[in-house]
């Protein structure tokens, strides 16, 4: 069997990566969202020469 | 929750985490039975109260949803759903891997473990419903009545160890009519990383949150 080291290595390294990476994924997905509303509402106003004074 | 206040609670987290580390590998003594691999323990443990704790909070913004029918209660159901999910699995996969050197296996199909795998595809279930969902609400109102009845298996996966013989240890903390069966050391290094663990568990309860009124936001300019 292998030594008992190597099975707790592996669950805190599972645990705390599986934690970074999700942390990560909220992140990069919030910065995308934002990224991509941003945009939208760039493509709904009309560009600034259009606009009446 | 503003920008400077999450990244505040960041670096709590981070902190808690390296102080907990600390005190688990270098301050509290190895278990004398199962040696260094009951060390799994302090992050088993608390991973699972997190998951009870995500759950509660899915049952009551489940309940405050269909009574209110204010999106906020929904936002927050999924993103504790979500998170309740991660810490879950975290929970299968430490105790698993603790029980291939101590148990021999993998995987026992004991009450306890049994009554985890149930949960955490109920909660899966209700992700990959919420996932599918097209229309108005967004299945919001199914998934509130999922978030409230899947809330069952709580009690059950938590009694479990009284109420059937298993493989799986009894209560080591809060146990009828005995004090904790841990040395104060052990269990103050358990308690931290409860609160370390539910500090992560609100940091990313307010990210998934955000994501979730951003991705109303986008719906809402679509063309």
């Amino acid at each position: 069997m292998r030594d008992p080291v190597v099975f707790l290595v592996i669950a805190y390294g599972a645990f705390f990566g599986g934690i970074a990476l999700y942390l990560r994924s909220l992140v990069s997905r919030q910065r995308a969202l934002e990224k991509k509303i941003q945009q939208r509402s760039n493509d709904v106003s009309p560009p600034k020469e259009l606009r009446s004074p | 929750m503003r920008t400077k206040a999450l990244k505040n609670l960041a670096m709590i987290s981070a902190a808690g985490v390296t102080a907990g580390l600390v005190a688990i590998f270098f301050v509290v003594p190895t278990e004398q039975f199962q040696g260094i691999v009951q060390k799994i323990f302090y992050i088993h443990v608390p991973a699972a109260w997190v998951a009870y704790l995500a759950f509660a909070v899915v049952l009551v913004s489940s309940i405050s949803y269909l009574r209110s029918g204010a999106e906020r209660w929904d936002h927050l159901a999924l993103a504790s759903a979500e998170t309740g999910v991660l810490f879950t699995g975290l929970t299968l996969l430490t105790g698993m891997l603790w029980g291939k050197p101590v148990w021999g296996t993998y995987w026992v199909w004991d009450p306890r473990l049994t009554l985890t795998l149930v949960l955490f595809l109920i909660y899966l279930g209700y992700l990959w419903f919420r996932a599918m969902s097209t229309g108005p609400d967004r299945g919001a109102r199914v998934a509130a009545v999922i978030g409230i009845t899947g809330f069952v298996a709580i009690p059950l996966v938590h009694f479990s160890v009284d109420w059937w013989r298993g493989q799986h240890p009894g209560r080591t903390v809060f146990r009828p009519e005995a004090s904790p069966a841990l040395p104060a050391s052990m269990l103050l290094a358990m308690l931290w990383m409860v609160m370390v663990f539910t500090v992560l568990y609100a940091l990313m309860l307010v990210l998934r949150v955000r994501i979730a009124r951003l991705e109303q936001e986008l719906a809402s300019v679509e063309p």
